[in-house]
């Protein structure tokens, strides 16, 4: 029976690839990934080259426990929605075959499919780690079987974690738990991207690694591997230590089938609705809106009661966090109260970076937002022009405010006269402008709307060109305004970083640098000019992105709808 | 069937409520729709008829301009829907036969943000909803979120709201489904009333039953041609079978008829091969 549920998967992911023909999306998918593994293989081997077999098992030992967590937390979503959320489930429970061969497809299809980029992003390093320490033949075997044997173990952990979840508690919670654990794998992905900023250390890497405690099973994991590098037959004890682990992970997964996993999803669709009295709210008093005012509303109280929506904005809370925990703390604390031009420069500057990745990434996906009920919108009489800016409204609005807040925090922080807060939230907001309508517009193309994933609601090509808009419309609109921002008194610090500086930070200094020069020059000329190129280019971008938007809108936006399952 | 309402004039000056010319959708070399001819009166209740995939749905979704049709024009109260969008869409009022809806709304935020889009009159707005959330048995779950609701909930909600801005047009895929019997019952009674004042209903079905009782007139689609057009009457006429239904009338151009004779040859198989 599980080989039939096998077939019938592998079709539907067949006819869901043919489907698409999508081949420019799998050329930049296949490039990415060979960009990917080439970064991983270098990285391990430049390890191995500098510091031999030694190095394989403090790096394993280190590695393993660390996709471990990875795993758990990226795959808990998945699991969720492959176990409670997908729509073959109501159907397999239907027919007669056991929930068992149901749970051991799942369970396969989160291993396979829910960790391609997990498995190389630990396995591919440690290749290429043996290549560089010139380990034994039999290591790359070992190496494939160890890693794919411990994923299954964390797979198989992610399934009891969310068997025994499915038991205590309920749906709401469920899915409020479900957004924390993708906030943490985000959070988590990101700390381990931080160990590439350490590749200049790669010689010290066995002397300042912490050892792994020696009873946890990732670590036998790491020995098996340093003793078949060494050609070590007794290496094949841990080996079979960790498979044992692994598969006694699945077998007390599949003890709890019955219960967590079938009278599970029964008692999950079942639901937990109560009938309320009737009873009349506020809101059936307010006055009705305009048109644009109600798509405002629609999109703000949709938003709103969405917490997995607002996760876009992570990073910026994340980076802004670090950066203003950074600035606080320590010498460079004292350094940025000393200098609170220079510091204004550079948080806005900071704030800059976060929202060209913010603002596409929360604002783009404004249509696809709209998912199964477009067709609400599509069949009201209302003009695209409408549609657009009630959207644009909502997403210009809640950045702005982000970037006043963000502002003011750190404006109380480091001591910043009122006028600079004031000249930031202005500046900051009339950029806004043209790059939330330029998310808007090129979200109309390639909206996909996921239920089960808010992060997948753009199509790959999309997504990659709104990043790539967002970045050059803030370098074209900003780098000529510079002179009407720049504090003179900066040019004596400039001046003296600009010739030691190199490579990009160096052409910014320097253009900085021309910038405030120009403005001792001709102050009120240079003034003007830059805030006159400032105010044109960043509502005329708006302008002209919204004129696109509403008449893509008038023509018909189609949204693919993901379906699982 | 009952006779046409004629309590008020749609639209344009003279212009039929809903007129279809040509039209036509392709999906590769699959012909959806294929050059339909429609004219539908205000105050008629018409009835669109057809087997699973016949073309029903496209149909409908060209007329309320959420498919675009490869060739002719599809208007309604006298505007073109793709020439004049938001004057026609003034007009109509669409409920699919999946009921999707904005899941973090409560059904009267929903109600609200469809009497903005509509710039329904506040006053009207509240009695107008007041009386349909009432009609529907929707009063008690009117503040919960829609992602709450089941499907006859939503179909219902999409109904009131569809109904809250008093349209010319109604279009309905598949109304009943989904809706418990009461429900149904009242659904029909309100169809018949919105007629009956002028307005003009288009719906689908696959009950017949329903078509027979509340249709003025119906439309047969098969494989994308329209194959029969009028009143039951004129369609026993012209098939020359006097007091059938419209279920017999329907199977025989559809081709059910010879679905029928294997049904039967089968079960007689079954019966043979059980001695």
């Amino acid at each position: 029976m599980t080989g039939l549920l096998l077939w019938a998967q592998w079709r539907q992911w067949l006819h869901t690839w043919l489907a698409r023909r999508r081949v420019p999306a799998i050329v930049v998918v296949s490039l990415a990934a060979l960009s990917f593994a080439t970064v991983l293989t270098i990285f391990g081997y430049a390890i191995g080259r500098s510091a031999s077999l030694d190095a394989i098992r403090p790096l394993a030992g280190l590695a393993l426990p660390a996709v471990v967590i990875l795993v758990i937390l990226a795959d808990l979503p998945q699991v969720y929605g492959q176990l409670y959320v997908a729509r073959d489930v109501e159907l397999l429970f239907t027919l007669p075959i056991p929930t068992r061969s149901v749970f051991l497809v799942k369970y396969l299809q989160t291993l396979v499919v829910g960790n391609l980029l997990t498995i190389p992003f630990v396995l591919i390093p440690l290749i290429g780690l043996g290549v560089g320490a010139g380990a034994h033949p039999v290591y790359y075997p070992a190496v494939v079987v160890v890693v794919v044997t411990v994923v299954a173990g964390a797979v198989a952990i992610s399934y009891l974690v969310t068997l025994t979840l499915v038991r205590f508690l309920p749906r709401k919670r469920l899915n409020e738990l479900i957004v924390v654990f993708q906030a943490l794998t985000g959070l988590v992905a990101a700390l381990f991207g931080q160990v590439f900023r350490y590749s200049d250390q790669l010689d010290r890497a066995t002397d300042v690694l912490p050892v792994a405690p020696v009873w946890l099973p990732t670590t036998w994991g790491a020995i098996a591997l340093e003793r078949l590098a060494r050609a070590d037959p007794i290496g094949i004890l841990p080996a079979l230590g960790v498979i044992a682990i692994s598969g006694g992970l699945l077998l007390l997964s599949m003890t709890m089938v019955e219960r967590g996993f079938r009278l599970g999803w029964v008692r999950l669709s079942e639901g937990g609705r109560r009938k309320r009295p009737a009873r009349e709210r506020a809101a059936s008093h307010a006055p009705l809106r305009g048109p644009i005012a109600a798509i405002a509303a629609k999109e703000i109280t949709m938003l709103r009661r969405n917490i997995r929506e607002w996760m876009a904005l992570l990073p910026m809370l994340v980076f802004f966090g670090i950066g203003l925990f950074r600035l606080v703390t320590g010498d460079g604390g004292t350094i940025a109260r000393d200098n609170p031009t220079a510091s204004w420069l550079i948080a806005q500057g900071g704030l800059l970076a976060v929202m060209v990745v913010v603002v596409p990434a929360f604002a783009a996906p404004t249509f696809a937002r709209d998912g199964l009920a477009t067709w609400v919108i599509r069949t009201a009489p209302l003009s695209g022009w409408q549609i657009a800016l009630g959207k644009f409204v909502v997403y210009w609005g809640l950045m702005a405010g982000f970037v006043v807040v963000a502002d003011l925090i750190a404006a109380v922080i480091l001591g910043w006269p009122l006028l600079r807060i004031a000249q930031g939230v202005v500046v900051a907001a009339i950029l806004l402008t043209g790059a939330v309508a330029l998310a808007v517009w090129i979200g109309t193309f390639g909206a996909r709307y996921d239920p089960q994933n808010p992060h997948n609601q753009l199509r790959t090509g999309a997504g990659l060109l709104v990043m790539g808009v967002a970045a050059v419309y803030f370098l074209v609109t900003l780098f000529p305004a510079l002179p009407a921002m720049v504090p003179t008194s900066l040019e004596p610090v400039l001046a003296g970083i600009a010739p030691a500086a190199s490579g990009w930070a160096g052409v910014a200094v320097r253009a900085v640098l021309a910038a405030v020069r120009l403005k001792i020059a001709h102050p009120v000329l240079a003034i003007w000019l830059g805030t006159l190129w400032l105010v044109a280019i960043g509502l005329g971008v708006a302008a002209f992105a919204l004129w696109l938007t509403a008449r893509r809108v008038d023509a018909g936006i189609q949204i693919e709808i993901v379906e699982r399952g | 069937m009952r006779g046409n309402g004629r309590g008020r004039v749609s639209g344009q000056d003279g212009s039929p409520a809903i007129r279809a010319v040509g039209l036509t959708k392709r999906y590769g070399d699959f012909t959806a729709v294929d050059h339909l001819d429609l004219v539908i009166q205000p105050g008629e209740l018409f009835g669109f008829l057809g087997p699973n995939g016949s073309g029903k749905t496209t149909t409908i979704k060209m007329l309320t301009g959420l498919l675009e049709p490869n060739e002719g024009t599809a208007e309604v109260a006298g505007f073109d829907v793709w020439r004049e969008p938001l004057a026609a869409k003034a007009r109509f009022a669409y409920v699919p036969d999946e009921p999707n809806l904005f899941p973090k709304l409560t059904g009267r935020e929903f109600l609200h943000f469809i009497g903005s889009v509509f710039r329904v009159p506040a006053d009207v707005f509240e009695r107008r909803s007041r009386d349909l959330l009432a009609l529907f048995d929707l009063t008690d779950s009117i503040d919960d979120l829609i992602e709450t609701y089941s499907h006859g909930m939503r179909q219902k909600l999409a109904i009131s709201a569809a109904l809250v801005h008093d349209p010319e047009v109604i279009f309905l895929d598949e109304p009943t489904v989904g809706l418990d019997p009461r429900s149904a019952r009242t659904l029909k009674t309100l169809l018949r009333r919105v007629c009956d004042s002028g307005a003009t209903v288009f719906l689908t079905t696959h009950i017949l039953e329903i078509a027979q009782q509340m249709c003025d007139r119906v439309g047969i689609i098969q494989q994308g041609k329209l194959i029969a057009l009028g009143t039951l009457d004129e369609l026993r006429e012209r098939g020359g079978q006097a007091g059938a239904s419209l279920e017999d009338i329907f199977l025989e151009l559809t081709g059910g008829a010879e679905s029928a004779e294997l049904i039967q040859a089968l079960a007689e198989g079954e019966r043979s091969g059980a001695r």
